[in-house]
């Protein structure tokens, strides 16, 4: 909300510099976020928090400063209507859940023109535009008084007859602004005898519009039910002036106020006479008390305030206050809506007694034992992992399109939310993976010129189960690509068991060793080139890993020369399950291993890994370990072969091999692995 | 001066013009090796007369062991003078890069975020989290902002249809939504535990928004204390303690009233502006104050809502947004760049 200092000034008389005034208005709760100068005049920008309606407007501003500094406000003479002329409009409320108080005058004779230059000023440096006197006039005291006004055209009034209501039917306006809008059923209206002519509380129509030819006028001044202007202007996505103070809430008592300040503005500018007053006022409202134990304000705030003290801060407030026992009873006027239990009476006293003033304690709490969250470390353990294993991290948006995620497969959507209202149609859908994301990702760095991308997001995942809420479920993705970009060092391994070692030290990294990596048959993956990851025990796979397959890279459309490009998903929930576990530690060995190898040409269609499992099984207890250090295709070797080769450990528990011993066994096993796999010895 | 024998005399000068190890070798070989002139010597003791054979041992032993360790110092030298030959010979670029795999980057609003909930920790706070898809009842409803409520217009909200791309009518409800705060943790907190409670909820939250300091997404840090005996003015130090470790212990910290349904009395805290030394700058737009959290004593309506007694207990809850403050301690001008994905932003944390 702007403010002038030089319209503030006809309320009261500060001798303070304009930063110090914005600087008490901050301090208790009125925000200043900008102090301007407009024209010579210092203009503040006040940012009024929504309870506080009574601050929306030049007075309220005034006897908020009144309360801080203690200045009295101006005397001002009462709006007395001299000479009033018999009304001849009859006002109904027949809503009055809805329009809680009608009043109104009828003025005749006004002259409609332009607006003296004063009041197109004022209300230019309030950043609302001048339109003609009369409307002016309603704006003025609006912003003055912090009650919306409305003039209508009495000769477009049918029936002389005005009433407050909630249609019993839609209907149409066109408002005047000039849209036709539909009103739906049990929305209040001001109607004449014919139908609604205004949009109570949210906007006049345009066939009862104050114009230059309009003569007599019809001046309304009411109060409205907050929430359900509210609604209305939220269905209307209409929001006035009028509306954001009728659905804060307008003081009840200055609604006959504001109603003679405008019609005697208007008598003084554009001529004619005022009618008498009428005011409906079906159910009069009642201020009320509130009790606040001494204690209680103490207790909250942390400190003790003299109850001399606290009394003067009700008084500045202009609450009715009484002291009995230890307690006070006060009543807040009703302008101060806001007030309803003894925690706003504790902030009323806290901030004008100035939130600085309460001097800061740490808690008096016994000694705390919290549970350490181990998922939180267990997510940062991983963050660690891959930021050393060369990874990004980056986070997206939880919406994506559904091309994104088509890129991935056509069934991906099937179980998503769907965003109502989205703020761009393609982020109309939650996701369910983050690979889809990180896809993105990875083009637009491919667009911007980097030659390699190595990213990862650990983020929730949406599934639609068909219950209110949707099953919401952590997934850690990565993505890596290499252009083919000449480099100094050569990568010890290719992308794949690149990828394939993140997984394993992942899973590592969590004390995760019962485990299977199967071939997958996700449909985005290449086929001979991606893994699922079985975590031993579960019914789910609890993730993916491998090659994009090249219907995926086609769709993504990408000009570089290298096309491989890795994935891996996992759901990192099942992967901290486990916590539980205790580690022990394994005596270390009291005497020396043997090493021997062996070094096998096989069929290509032999797995490695059945090979070690072979010898791991070969019944003997000296043999400790299996492990692969050479792998060969290619030039030396028969078509269809491949060349493996192990280190094989052996070693025992209580005494020290003897070279023979070993040379036998190991032979036996040579022997053995060559009869099961068909190979030779290279 | 030592003196030398003959034989050592003549040794040492042959061993002057070696200039390898190869040399050397031969030379080792020449006085004491199998058949050298110092091993045929003691092999010639034995026709020595007895009498004499133990003075004239000793000194070919004296000679023997002078030349072996004469030799073995050489040895040394010249082992020494070749390997660095070789290395200068191989000319290794030494100006090459050594070999490693580049870390990658993490995301500057989660090194925010970790620095955050650590320093929380250290205050004896728990972790809690809740759901990013939320009714609107948690979010809205038990935080005291009813339907219709102008507090909501704070938060302009996505709202999310779980009855998936079905068009299932029935299945359709307008009360599922992306949560706009953490706050709603508090509510499935407060509901599920009695106190006391001293928690926060760090996590994504949801609003319709997007523009140079807004993202639809975005992250915050919840928390709250709840016992008998909480104060305004342990809200105070608990806070201004978090601050001065954020941003350094010298930075000025204030309280000033604010609104919020959910706390009652509120407040927002703000940090003196460090870019312009509180004298009023772009980013402080000329009030030398960052805002930079909400708080507030715990509002007694949502004590009565999640069934806590309000007369009994009080406390304090705050949040603060992630986002604002990590753009504040990196200088990072649009809030937009966190979401970009782009690794020449994201490489440089």
């Amino acid at each position: 909300m702007l403010l002038s200092l030089e319209w503030l000034s006809d309320f009261i008389d500060l001798n303070d510099k304009p930063a110090k005034i914005a600087d008490m208005l901050t301090m208790s709760g009125c925000e200043v976020e900008s102090i301007e100068d407009i024209e010579q005049t210092v203009v503040f920008d006040l940012n009024i928090t929504p309870n506080r309606s009574d601050c929306l407007s030049v007075a309220g501003i005034a006897r908020e400063l009144a309360a801080i500094t203690k200045v009295p406000l101006k005397g001002h003479v009462p709006y007395n209507i001299q000479d009033e002329r018999a009304l001849n409009v009859a006002v109904e409320i027949q809503s009055p859940q809805l329009c809680y108080r009608y009043t109104g005058r009828v003025i005749t004779g006004v002259q409609v023109s332009e607006s003296p230059q004063w009041l197109k000023d004022r209300l230019r440096r309030s950043g609302v535009r001048s339109i003609n006197n009369v409307v002016d006039i309603t704006n003025y005291v609006m912003l003055e008084r912090g009650q919306p006004l409305h003039a209508f055209d009495l000769s477009t009034i049918s029936g002389k007859c005005i009433s407050a209501r909630a249609l019993s039917r839609d209907v149409k306006i066109i408002t005047l602004d000039g849209v036709e809008r539909a009103i739906s059923r049990g929305t209040l209206m001001i109607c004449d005898k014919k139908g609604p002519i205004a949009v109570a509380g949210v906007m006049g129509g345009l066939h009862t519009e104050v114009t230059e030819t309009t003569t007599n006028i019809f001046l309304e001044s009411a109060c409205f039910n907050h929430a359900s202007i509210r609604k209305t202007s939220k269905a209307l996505n209409l929001s006035s002036e009028s509306s954001y103070r009728f659905e804060r809430g307008v003081d009840i008592e200055s609604v006959p106020v504001a109603l003679n300040r405008a019609a005697m503005l208007i008598q003084e500018i554009c001529g004619g006479d005022i009618s008498k007053i009428i005011d409906v006022y079906p159910e009069r409202f009642i201020p009320r008390e509130i009790s606040l134990t001494t204690e209680k304000l103490s207790r909250i705030l942390g400190i003790d305030i003299g109850q001399d003290d606290v009394e003067d801060i009700f008084k500045r407030l202009c609450f009715d206050v009484k002291k009995s026992n230890g307690r006070f009873i006060v009543t807040p006027p009703l302008y101060r809506g806001d007030i309803e239990i003894d925690a706003d009476l504790i902030e009323e006293v806290a901030r004008l007694y100035g939130y600085e003033n309460i001097p800061a304690k740490l808690p008096d709490t016994q000694f705390a034992v919290i549970k350490k969250s181990k998922r939180v470390e267990n997510i940062d353990l991983l963050k660690n992992a891959l930021r050393y294993a060369g990874f990004t991290e980056v986070i997206n948006y939880s919406f994506v399109s559904k091309d994104a995620l088509n890129i991935l497969s056509n069934s991906q959507q099937a179980n998503c939310i769907v965003v109502k209202n989205p703020l761009r149609s393609d982020q109309s859908l939650l996701r369910t993976s983050i690979v889809s994301s990180l896809i993105q990702n990875f083009l637009y760095n491919l667009n911007h010129g980097m030659p390699d991308v190595s990213i990862y997001e650990i983020g929730t995942v949406f599934f639609n189960k068909g219950e209110n809420l949707p099953d919401e479920r952590l997934k850690l993705a990565a993505l890596s690509y290499y252009s083919d970009v000449k480099r100094l060092w050569r990568e010890p391994a290719n992308l794949f068991f690149q990828t394939k070692g993140l997984v394993q030290s992942i899973l590592d990294e969590l004390s995760i060793t019962q485990y299977t990596l199967r071939p997958s048959k996700e449909p985005f993956l290449m086929q001979d080139l991606s893994l699922d990851i079985w975590l031993d025990g579960l019914e789910e796979k609890c993730g993916f890993m491998g090659m994009l397959s090249p219907d995926v890279i086609k769709k993504m459309d990408i000009k570089t020369s290298s096309s491989e490009v890795a994935v891996l998903e996992l759901y990192v929930d099942v992967l901290f399950s486990d916590d539980t576990k205790i580690r022990r530690y394994t005596p270390l060995p009291k005497y020396p291993a043997i090493e021997r190898d062996i070094s096998l040409v096989v069929d290509n269609s032999t797995q490695a890994l059945s090979i070690i499992e072979l010898i791991q099984a070969y019944p003997d207890k000296l043999i400790e370990s299996v492990e692969i250090f050479d792998y060969y295709r290619g030039a030396n070797l028969p078509e269809g072969k491949k060349s493996l080769a192990f280190h094989v450990r052996y070693r025992a528990i209580g005494r020290t091999l003897t070279e023979q011993e070993i040379d036998t066994l190991h032979n036996s096993i040579v022997k053995h692995v060559m009869e099961i796999t068909g190979g030779s010895l290279r | 001066m030592k003196s030398y024998t003959s034989l050592q005399a003549r040794f040492l000068e042959e061993l002057d013009l070696i200039k390898n190890t190869t040399e050397l070798s031969t030379l080792r070989a020449k006085y004491i090796g199998k058949s050298g002139s110092v091993t045929s010597a003691l092999k010639t003791l034995t026709e020595l007369p007895p009498n004499e054979r133990g003075a004239a041992g000793k000194a070919i032993n004296e000679d023997k062991n002078f030349i072996a360790a004469t030799l073995k110092e050489k040895e040394d030298v010249l082992k020494r003078i070749e390997i660095s030959n070789k290395i200068a010979s191989n000319k290794i670029d030494l100006t090459l890069p050594g070999y490693y795999k580049k870390a990658g980057g993490r995301h500057p609003v989660s090194i925010v975020m970790k620095e955050i909930v650590d320093i929380f920790a250290s205050m004896g706070f728990a972790i809690e989290e809740g759901p990013e898809v939320e009714t609107d009842y948690y979010n809205f409803e038990a935080l005291n902002m009813p339907k219709n409520h102008p507090a909501r217009d704070m938060q302009d909200t996505f709202y999310v249809d779980t009855g998936g791309l079905t068009q299932n009518a029935s299945a359709v409800d307008s009360d599922v939504l992306l949560r706009t705060h953490t706050s709603a943790v508090q509510i499935r907190v407060m509901k599920r535990s009695a106190p006391p409670l001293r928690f926060i909820a760090p996590g994504k939250v949801y609003r319709r928004d997007s523009d140079i300091t807004h993202t639809p997404l975005f992250h915050q840090v919840e928390g709250l204390m709840v016992d008998t005996d909480i104060s305004f003015a342990n809200l105070k130090a608990v806070l201004e303690g978090f601050l001065h470790l954020v941003f350094g212990a010298t930075l000025p910290v204030r309280f000033r009233p604010s609104f919020f349904p959910f706390t009652e009395p509120s407040t927002e805290g703000d940090i003196g502006c460090f870019f312009c030394k509180q004298t009023g700058c772009r980013i402080c737009k000329g009030t030398g104050w960052i805002e930079i959290l909400g708080a507030g004593m715990v509002n007694p309506k949502v004590f009565q809502m999640v069934g806590y007694d309000p007369e009994l207990y009080c406390g304090f809850a705050f949040g603060m947004g992630i986002e604002r403050i990590t753009m504040l301690k990196y200088g990072i001008d649009d809030i937009r760049l966190f979401y970009e994905g782009d690794l020449r932003f994201l490489q440089q944390f």
